[in-house]
């Protein structure tokens, strides 16, 4: 069997079952990004596939989902991923094809470490940062996910790992002095749903605090 | 005379924790150890916490503290501005042997001064966290480095004992600061910006002026009621609040000459003329190599924390989670 074969197989379980997720970086010089595909279960019943990690260039990414419309439904890029992503993207022409699944998926960006400057890198992706709304998922034992949206910006999130007290506090100067508004209705966020889910496999962060 | 008879001079007066030969202070860098690695500060960079929860830290804030004292010993004193410098020099030139003698001379006033910190914090918020976090510290008696041999020094110094616990605004985490600013306040931007830059001769310059020599000398000719006394002028000095950066550098010329008087044959360079000197040093580099860069204003401004992912968790959640080739030719 062939890595093509290998992953259509996937993705026809994936498609029958849900959509897909898929979640990578920025790769380490001259390597393919990591790349792994994540199943969103939507059609209950249908068996889930295991998530499948692989390394692939861009282009050999796009070539894999072209034949499933609407793949990949959620993009999440750790750290300073879109940056490699976009270069990609930017030299495609405007009506190609893989332009247009990019601005139709949920494109969320997360960052695993935290800063002041990380902060303000997290929210100027895509324009986050002008009427940007926050969340904070919080865990047991400190620390949490915060959740970035902007009712202006569609379909473009941004998450933020908080991994202890004082990150917390470094995280809430943040917002305070940026005067990011807290959400308070969750139903205001469009795919809250599908984020939560998303935050709880990947970033576990149950309950939730102010 | 019976050995019984006279106590050994060690046994009354600690001496200060040596590093052996073959400790690798550059790649060890200042780092707080533990079972997993707590935080670390690298020169010029962000004072960095790691994921507490999976490093067991119970009270993060202190290694917040223990990394923000080596920040300031690195920005505001003489030799820890003298590592910045001869760090960005040794992009352009050869300055290996003298950054490594920088490192290794300032390796145990750093780790005195910051572990110091860090324990005279968790004492206040987790007293009943406190002798473990002693005990747990790495030590060149377990096999490995000497953090608990420089606390002990400082602590004998100035014990945290509970009257220590109940003082207002930390006095002695203050003086043991200014301690080791003074030993770390050496004319070495001075001799810097003398004479034509050799880096061999600056490295022998370097060891010959050593902080970690100074701050033994200091503390073994000042003893535990000088610095006692010394807390209590800290005390008096900050019972309002948060002192400025302006107050504490004017409090630590003040304990410095106190300091000084018990040891004279060494001087320290004031602290106002910390800038000053690092520009002329600077200037100096730059006509023996027009191709260093480096802006003393950036440089010596203090960033704020950077809270991140233990490099150890990331290393073996890379191998838990691989990520197959498939044969993609990538």
């Amino acid at each position: 069997m062939t890595w093509q074969q290998e992953i259509d197989g996937w993705l026809q379980a994936s498609q029958t079952a849900g959509g897909l997720h898929m979640l990578s970086g920025k790769p380490d010089p001259g390597i393919a990004p990591s790349i792994a595909f994540v199943c969103i279960p939507s059609f209950p019943g249908n068996p889930i596939p295991d998530d499948l990690r692989v390394r692939l260039r861009p282009d050999q990414f796009f070539e894999s989902v072209k034949r499933f419309p609407g793949f990949p439904n959620v993009m999440s890029m750790i750290g300073d991923g879109w940056l490699y992503w976009d270069a990609y993207l930017t030299v495609l022409p405007e009506s190609y094809w893989v332009r247009k699944r990019v601005k139709k998926a949920i494109r969320i960006t997360v960052h695993m470490s935290l800063s002041q400057d990380l902060l303000q890198r997290l929210l100027l992706r895509e324009n986050l940062y002008d009427g940007a709304r926050c969340i904070l998922l919080g865990q047991e034992g400190g620390g949490g996910v915060a959740l970035f949206d902007n009712p202006k910006v569609n379909a473009v999130y941004a998450l933020q790992k908080v991994n202890s007290e004082p990150a917390l506090a470094e995280l809430r100067d943040f917002l305070g002095r940026n005067n990011v508004e807290q959400i308070k209705d969750l139903k205001s966020v469009v795919d809250f749903e599908l984020l939560y889910w998303i935050i709880e496999r990947e970033y576990q962060a149950p309950g939730q605090s102010g | 005379m019976s050995r019984h008879t006279r106590p050994r001079r060690d046994a009354v007066v600690p001496a200060l924790p040596r590093l052996n030969k073959h400790f690798d202070v550059m790649s060890r860098g200042f780092a707080r150890e533990g079972l997993f690695l707590q935080g670390v500060y690298k020169a010029g960079s962000q004072p960095t916490l790691y994921d507490p929860a999976w490093t067991g830290q119970r009270v993060p804030e202190a290694v917040l503290r223990h990394e923000e004292v080596h920040q300031n010993l690195f920005l505001q004193t003489f030799h820890g501005v003298l590592t910045l410098i001869l760090d960005a020099y040794g992009r352009a030139a050869n300055a290996g042997a003298a950054l490594e003698a920088c490192c290794r001379e300032q390796w145990v006033v750093q780790e005195l001064g910051a572990t110091y910190a860090e324990l005279a914090f968790a004492q206040r918020v987790a007293p009943g966290d406190f002798s473990a976090g002693i005990s747990a510290l790495p030590s060149a008696a377990k096999g490995g480095d000497p953090y608990r041999e420089a606390f002990d020094f400082a602590n004998w110094l100035l014990p945290l004992d509970e009257a220590a616990r109940r003082e207002r605004s930390d006095p002695r985490t203050l003086v043991i600061g200014a301690l080791c600013s003074c030993s770390m306040g050496t004319a070495c931007l001075r001799e810097l910006a003398n004479s034509d830059y050799d880096d061999a001769r600056f490295a022998s310059w370097i060891t010959s002026n050593s902080p970690s020599a100074r701050l033994e000398q200091i503390g073994q000719a000042a003893g535990q009621a000088s610095f006692l006394e010394m807390r209590e002028v800290a005390a008096m000095r900050f019972s309002q609040g948060q002192p400025t950066l302006r107050l504490v550098r004017e409090l630590f010329d003040e304990l410095s000459s106190v300091m000084l008087a018990h040891v004279p044959a060494l001087t320290a360079e004031p602290l106002t003329q910390l800038e000053g000197q690092a520009h002329a040093a600077v200037d100096r580099l730059r006509k023996n190599c027009p191709e260093f860069v480096f802006d003393v204003a950036e440089s010596l401004r203090p960033q704020r924390t950077l809270f991140t992912e233990s490099p150890e968790k990331r290393k073996l959640l890379d191998q838990q989670f691989r990520f197959d080739d498939l044969a993609t030719g990538n």
